[in-house]
């Protein structure tokens, strides 16, 4: 059978090698975990604090990671769900949390939380309070990533502004913005104060910011849409008149390339997640609490967290709760590489935050997290919040702004649409 | 005796050549019926029911028919799409055929040509929409900065007005897939027999008469091809649309494609994704019939 010793060494061999991974296979526990932070950095990043999980924890537990966007995402949870399989542990935002515990996806984890020791002292009720429904926990808050104000240090000076006393008011933000605006000869703007789009995802987030600073809300008591309030107009028509001023970019908001990007406007209202690309582009940027523009202070916000799915079998829970565990101890990483803000005290006091060349960028988002406003995790959050072409709240935000509707019929029809879909059965 | 002998063997024959050609074809078959045919028939039975995918369908009869035909939003649909395939498909035929045309010319260094057309065709639907969102920006976008140096001074606003974004989206496509179109043409125009040309220029035809008369006719099983394809592939416009612009600005963009993707996948009403899906069917095989009746093919 072998034609040679030298074949039957390498046989030998091979079988040495195997076995010893068999072993090894047969003493781990592996805990599946599906989460939306694609994009090859974000993927990289948490795989290499995955395989940090893995070397270092003694239980005998692996990860084992799957990335997928987020509408991939929420269809694959979907649909692993429904055929029995899903995956242990899913890292999602909390706006969608509501909508799988009403389908059944997501477990209650007061019990496992307190078997693996989870702590959350220190944690503002707030945010405790957003992983909650109907008083028992469905998923453990990793982060906040709050929308604030960046600016461009090399602009502001060359308008001869001070970069270290940023807008803390509207009047501030919109004299900082005239005194960017440049034109040239002719009158056409070859610089703008604030790149600010009609809509997409931060015209649809800055509005809900200047919904909640003038004391408006989404919904009313009735659970209805309340977009029609006096503070929604209020809120409305300041946008509106914000883009009247001709200081702002109008984009479409989709995608990644912006004016402030290419810096040709001075400043921007986006997450923390930014950091990283405006640094790793070199620009000299700073960053800021969001201005008050309305009567109160507020931010939009949203966050990830980790949640556990309900199984056929209970035997891997614990295990499942030990990786959330582990994985919000030690948010202080995939915080700084991936721009978001930990909420645990033990991540926040982390050397890697508090000692990282970035941590002055997260400085601001870090004194926001008290004034920050999630959109509410309704059950039918992600058809209302949509970002897609049939959201009524964007196609009538974007009809606001740009001069198409009245600010009052804007209003009426978002709030038609949104009952609509949130009546619909 | 001997005459029937012949008869039952050439049967057998005949038998036995379509049962070699179905074992040909079986691999095909199989797959076509399993991830084709299957899924469709599903497609209609889904439509006609109230299905989460979580649970099991519940009968509905046409209640999701009607709900479509009185929502707005998927009428906006229809019409933002039917507006798209005005705007791409004749470009993307007559394009193509011009290019054709015009690659298929004995000139040096037509192969480069051929290959640079050809080119944005590899390009994923991700990466051109990303080009373009680039090329297309207002307050950045190279296509206003030279618009700019042109004396254009007020930035157009390509993808974030609702008058423009459908033409922008429109070239986009164009750009990108009329190579295909172009090198269905170009097979064509090499299989026309050089010799009708010759006859044509012996009958004093000129170079405009020879394109009328032998190669638009001679090309006509082409376009029988060509032209329901595009046209059905512009009714399915989907990839570049959810990059470029979500569907937005104000709605201005959004297509029956994405209204089935949105309510399947973000609402999970599959049954009235399903009844938009069968809808669109019907209206690409419509289209089909119509043009390949005009074009006396069928």
């Amino acid at each position: 059978m072998f034609h040679s010793y030298r074949s039957l060494l390498k046989c030998f061999l091979v079988v040495l090698l195997i076995l010893p991974g068999a072993a090894l296979a047969q003493d781990t526990t592996t805990v599946t975990l599906m989460h939306g932070w694609t994009g090859a950095d974000n993927t990289e990043m948490l795989n290499t604090v995955f395989d940090r999980f893995n070397t270092e924890n003694e239980d005998g537990l692996v990860i084992e990671p799957t990335a997928l966007g987020w509408d991939d995402l929420f269809t694959q949870l979907t649909l692993t769900a429904a055929a029995g399989n899903p995956p242990d542990v899913v890292m999602f935002h909390n706006t969608e949390v509501t909508e799988f515990v009403r389908k059944g996806v997501l477990l209650p984890v007061d019990d496992l939380m307190a078997a693996a020791g989870i702590d959350l002292t220190g944690v503002p009720q707030n945010i405790i309070e957003l992983s909650k429904i109907d008083g028992e926990f469905y998923c453990l808050p990793g982060d906040l990533h709050p929308m604030n104000l960046y600016y461009n240090v090399d602009l502001v000076e060359a308008a001869g502004l001070d970069p270290d006393s940023p807008p803390t008011s509207g009047e501030e933000f919109l004299a900082w913005a005239e005194a960017m605006t440049l034109t040239d000869d002719d009158g056409a703007v070859t610089q703008y104060g604030i790149d600010q789009p009609y809509g997409g995802s931060l015209g649809r987030w800055f509005f809900h910011t200047l919904l909640y600073q003038f004391g408006g809300s989404w919904l009313g008591e009735d659970g209805l849409s309340a977009v029609d309030s006096e503070a929604a107009h209020r809120a409305l028509q300041y946008l509106v008149d914000m883009h009247d001023t001709g200081y702002t970019s109008r984009g479409t908001g989709f995608g990644d390339i912006s004016a402030f990007d290419a810096e040709r406007a001075g400043m921007i209202m986006v997450g923390p997640w930014m950091v990283n690309s405006y640094i790793t582009r070199g620009m000299n940027i700073a960053s800021a609490v969001m201005p008050t523009f309305g009567d109160v202070p507020a931010t939009w916000t949203n966050t990830h967290c980790l949640a556990l799915t309900v199984q056929d079998s209970d035997e891997n829970y614990l295990n499942s709760m030990k990786v959330v565990k582990w994985f919000l101890e030690n948010y202080a990483e995939p915080g700084i590489k991936v721009g978001i803000v930990p909420v645990l005290p033990v991540a926040l006091a982390d050397p890697y935050w508090t000692d990282h060349d970035y941590a002055q960028y997260y400085a601001p988002f870090v004194e926001s997290l008290s004034i920050a406003v999630m959109e509410p995790a309704i059950e039918k959050y992600t058809s209302v919040f949509s970002f897609g072409g049939q959201s009524p709240l964007l196609r009538n935000l974007e009809a606001a702004l740009a001069g198409d509707k009245a600010v009052e019929e804007a209003l009426g029809d978002m709030k038609n649409g949104i009952d609509e879909i949130l009546l619909d059965e | 005796m001997g005459g029937m002998t012949k008869q039952k063997t050439s049967r057998w024959n005949s038998v036995k050549n379509d049962l070699i050609a179905y074992a040909f074809m079986a691999p095909y078959l199989l797959l076509f019926v399993v991830f084709l045919l299957l899924p469709a028939a599903v497609g209609v039975y889904a439509s006609f029911t109230k299905w989460g995918i979580v649970g099991q369908p519940k009968w509905v009869g046409l209640k999701n028919y009607n709900k479509l035909f009185n929502s707005e939003l998927f009428l906006d649909s229809l019409g933002n799409t039917l507006y798209f395939v005005i705007l791409a498909a004749v470009p993307l035929i007559v394009l193509g055929f011009s290019l054709a045309l015009l690659v298929h010319q004995n000139l040096r260094g037509r192969n480069i040509a051929r290959a640079i057309v050809f080119l944005p065709h590899v390009v994923s639907v991700a990466a051109v929409g990303i080009i373009f969102q680039w090329i297309l920006e207002r307050s950045s976008g190279l296509l206003n900065y030279y618009l700019g140096e042109l004396g254009v001074r007020e930035p157009i606003n390509w993808l974030g007005e609702p008058e423009s974004a459908m033409p922008a989206i429109a070239i986009t496509t164009i750009w990108w897939t009329v190579n295909g179109n172009m090198i269905i043409y170009l097979a064509g125009l090499q299989d026309i027999p050089a010799d009708l040309y010759e006859a044509a220029r012996i009958d004093g035809a000129g170079r405009w008469q020879e394109v009328r008369y032998v190669t638009i006719p001679m090309l006509m099983p082409v376009n029988a091809f060509v032209i329901p394809l595009t046209v059905i592939a512009c009714w399915r416009v989907f990839g570049q649309v959810f990059v470029m612009t979500r569907g937005g600005p104000q709605g201005a963009t959004f297509t029956i494609a994405q209204f089935i993707y949105e309510t399947a996948f973000t609402d999970f009403s599959m049954g009235l994704a399903s009844a938009a899906g069968v809808i669109l069917m019907v209206i690409t095989l419509g289209f089909t019939v119509i043009q390949l009746r005009a074009m006396k093919v069928i």
